[in-house]
């Protein structure tokens, strides 16, 4: 256990001084302020977390935190119903299809104009866009549990209910959790536009104020925030994951 | 034990009817042993379906130790080829699902399933998933959860297909001994005339799609451990070959 962290820690070190290097490289040889070396931004980084970063941070994390949290929450109950239930998926499966391609963010100016400047806007306009991935996976995904396993449910004498604790939800679990992994790269781009819209707090303010003065540096340190932002989400997809399907691995 | 009474099954999907079960008469007495035998898509796991209350017949009439049946029956248990263990679930859990599904407490679950599982050989493998076992493993858990309903009729879907000869056979035996200690009636689908004449005391062969009752062969020798050595068994594996062949012709 131990021993298998410490490789994993190793695995993730050297990847990051391989990117380090190719970054490094590509400043040295674009050799212009808009791209500092990779030691610049990380002393930049380490100067402005004690300052401020530190606290854009926990607002861009809280908000993606919210925002999947929610989406899950709201998305995975009813995409199983919908799977299931032919009645209901006659109904609203029109209204996903037609809903689903539309890019909501354009609706970022009407959302603001409603929910104002601070996170409400945001973490609304990431849960609508993750609402929808994560819906249409875990419908697909009910459709997909055997008749077979339905009807060793039934003859045990399992209820509705049950047979979505016990059978449904569990048997779609890795398809909505792979969901969720893609989500995440969806969930902080849309992040960024978000913030860097009409916004005082959050990394893409910090990227996009930072830009407008001309300060590479800081730039690069709040692009790295984002970055670590991305690398929690996951890591926490891949506990849930390990948590919950631990059969999956075996 | 059953009464299946002038039984039609007719599948309605979209634009297309598929009759599966033609005017099936039966009468299975209790503690009673019986095999369905018959070509792939007649009909089979149809008719185990409706014994098992998940389907209800399009006519006719099917009833359960005395009682028209519409829905599942707490003391009927249903074992089916694949998908019916939970791969999420260990040895344990899917053993003690049926019981948990009751309100059963985890105290009382433990005590029934215990010994069931160590009679099995699967008490070792308690906290395992079904992915760490081997096949014959997986349908012995599957077997367990059954038996931890204390059913009196049991229905079996081509249960051992999956698993190589010798498995099989040791499963089939493992089976019968349940079969008498417990006394109850066993109903099992199957493709394999070895195991239809190992296991049926009668053995019901059926026409193609849809299927029909084509005759009941009786064997008074089935489940006697020595049967598959003696001369009567290739005998009736002959002659259930001949009548299947007969029905397919
Ligand atoms: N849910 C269903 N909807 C429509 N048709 C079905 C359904 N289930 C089965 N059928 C059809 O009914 C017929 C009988 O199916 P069934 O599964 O009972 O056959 P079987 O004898 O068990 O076959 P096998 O030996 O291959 O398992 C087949 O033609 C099948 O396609
Ligand atoms: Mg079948």
């Amino acid at each position: 256990m131990i021993k298998g962290l410490t490789r994993r820690l190793m695995e993730y070190g050297l990847a990051l001084l391989f990117l380090g290097l190719l970054w490094h490289l590509a400043a040295v040889t674009v050799n212009k302020p808009i791209l500092p070396t990779p030691w610049l931004a990380l002393e930049k980084f380490a100067a402005m977390w004690e300052e401020s970063l530190w606290q854009h941070f926990l607002v861009s994390s809280w908000r993606v935190l919210a925002s999947l949290i929610i989406s899950m929450g709201a998305a995975v109950p009813l995409g199983l119903l919908l799977g299931r239930s032919e009645k209901a998926d006659r109904l609203l499966a029109p209204l996903v299809y037609l809903l689903y391609p539309i890019p909501k963010s354009v609706f970022l100016p009407l959302i603001i104009v409603f929910l104002g400047l601070g996170d409400a806007p945001k973490i609304f306009l990431i849960t609508l866009i993750l609402f929808f991935q994560i819906l249409v996976a875990a419908r697909d995904a009910a459709k997909g549990v055997p008749q077979q396993s339905l009807y060793s449910m039934q003859s045990l004498g399992a209820n509705q209910w049950q047979t979505y604790r016990h059978v449904i939800w569990p048997s779609c679990l890795p398809k909505i959790l792979t969901s969720l992994r893609i989500s995440i790269g969806t969930a902080i781009a849309v992040l960024f536009l978000a913030e860097s819209f009409a916004s005082e707090k959050g990394l893409g303010y910090l990227i996009m104020s930072a830009w407008g003065r001309q300060e590479p540096g800081e730039m690069f340190a709040a692009i790295m925030g984002m970055a670590l932002l991305g690398f929690w989400a996951y890591i926490l997809v891949d506990l849930l994951e390990k948590v919950w399907c631990r059969w999956e691995k075996l | 034990m059953i009464e299946v009474k002038n039984v039609s099954l007719t599948y309605y999907q979209e634009n297309t009817t598929t009759q599966a079960l033609a005017n099936v008469n039966l009468h299975i007495g209790p503690k009673e042993s019986w095999v369905f035998i018959g070509p792939s898509g007649c009909g089979k796991s149809s008719l185990l379906f409706l014994l098992a209350g998940l389907r209800r017949p399009t006519s006719g009439e099917v009833s359960v130790a005395g009682a028209p049946i519409s829905s599942p029956r707490p003391q009927t248990a249903l074992i089916l080829q694949d998908y019916g263990l939970f791969p999420w679930k260990t040895v344990r859990d899917n053993t003690a699902l049926g019981l948990k599904l009751r309100g059963i407490s985890a105290r009382e679950q433990e005590a029934i399933i215990t010994p069931i599982l160590e009679n099995l050989g699967l008490a070792e493998h308690k906290h395992h998933f079904p992915a760490q076992l081997s096949g014959g493993q997986r349908q012995r858990v599957a077997v367990a959860r059954a038996l931890a309903l204390n059913p009196d009729l049991l229905l079996m879907d081509e249960p051992f297909s999956s698993l190589d000869a010798l498995t099989r056979e040791n499963l089939q035996e493992t089976m019968v001994d349940i079969w008498q200690q417990k006394g109850m009636t066993l109903i099992t689908v199957t493709h394999s005339i070895e195991e239809a004449v190992f296991l049926g005391q009668k053995i019901a062969i059926f026409s193609p799609r849809p299927a029909r009752l084509v005759s009941i062969v009786d064997n008074p020798l089935a489940g006697d451990r020595s049967f598959r050595d003696h001369p009567d068994f290739y005998r009736l594996c002959a002659r259930v070959r001949h009548l299947l062949e007969e029905v397919t012709r």
